[in-house]
């Protein structure tokens, strides 16, 4: 959990391990962690509220690792999202330990506020302009983070989603990947049915605006500074003629924290 | 290491069950914070919203 969450004094932000409070009281003066972590020692409270992960031994053994004693009895990593009232609007879990949400969209999804664009990029080809931005200009490994694409077609034109015919370009967006890297598949509007005339096959359109986000998080390898490089390949047509199809690229810098995982 | 396992899928788990279920309010917790204040979580909130991070050992 990033620090900006626990820094409004409007969001009440709280943090449950099986830790005693002595490794929380160290861990908070080093990291500066202002919020409360709380002391739930034998993970008694976690287990009355469901939380435990009942798989960890078949876990560890996928990961090839040895079942220890600081394996026994831990949570599935999640959060819970509060109203006012206490109730449970939403609860978010990662399989993994390794995988974390960012504090900043946590708060941006429980309060409805949208963040700024931390990092953009522009780019323009035939028949569209293309906005790329980031709600983060930072990562540390395993942060689950977004980039955001937007699409805006020219009035006249619309561009291919799938499903599609062999033999037609759909629009794609993508974030190239490298060992460090894994980038979730972009999911797409929905496109509406289009025909053209002489031709037996229905298409599926899209025109207007286009919004995609992306979820991407570097692993435990990325030590440095990096850069995610978005690649949006489209063909643009009218309802009379078909634009030659075309990638747009854009490149967005994201600065290196590191700051280790709880 | 990756942070998934390439090799060997998880086990598949049902989230909805995992917790306190949505529309629900958050059940009663009292514990010991990082100070050793007891900490009421429903009590601190107070009539503010609130994020409830679960997570594993600070010391890995």
């Amino acid at each position: 959990m990033q620090r900006t969450a626990a820094e409004r004094e409007d969001v009440f932000v709280a943090a449950i391990s099986y830790d005693p409070v002595a490794t929380l009281a160290r861990f908070a003066t080093e990291f500066g962690i202002a919020y409360d972590l709380l002391a739930d020692v034998g993970s008694v409270e976690m287990e009355r509220l469901g939380m435990l992960n009942r798989t960890i031994a078949d876990e560890v053994a996928a990961w090839g690792l040895v079942f220890a004693a600081r394996h026994d009895r831990v949570p599935f990593p999640g959060v819970f999202l509060l109203d006012e009232d206490g109730v449970v609007i939403e609860k978010k879990f990662d399989r993994s330990h390794r995988v974390r949400p960012s504090g900043s969209v946590l708060l941006a999804d429980l309060t409805g506020e949208e963040l700024a664009p931390a990092v953009s990029g522009i780019a323009t080809g035939p028949g569209v302009g293309v906005t790329a931005w980031l709600d983060e200009a930072t990562f540390f490994p395993g942060q689950r983070l977004y980039a955001h694409v937007r699409i805006e077609v020219l009035d006249g034109y619309h561009l291919y989603v799938p499903p599609l015919a062999e033999g037609y370009v759909p629009l794609r967006v993508q974030i190239d990947q490298d060992p460090t890297l894994t980038a979730e598949v972009t999911a797409l509007p929905a496109g509406r049915p289009f025909r053209v005339e002489g031709l037996t096959e229905e298409f599926s359109v899209v025109e207007g605006i286009v919004d995609a986000k992306i979820p991407f998080y570097f692993s435990d390898e990325a030590a440095g500074d990096a850069a995610l490089v978005i690649r949006i390949g489209y063909q643009a047509c009218t309802d009379s003629v078909c634009l030659v199809p075309e990638e747009l690229r854009i490149e967005l810098p994201i600065a290196y924290l590191p700051i280790p995982r709880p | 290491m990756p942070l998934i396992p390439a090799d060997h899928p998880l086990p598949e788990v049902d989230f909805d069950l995992v917790g306190p279920p949505v529309g629900q309010r958050f059940p009663e917790l009292i514990l010991p914070n990082q100070h050793g204040d007891l900490i009421d979580l429903h009590e601190s909130r107070g009539n503010r919203r609130g994020l409830v991070v679960v997570h594993r050992s600070a010391d890995w």
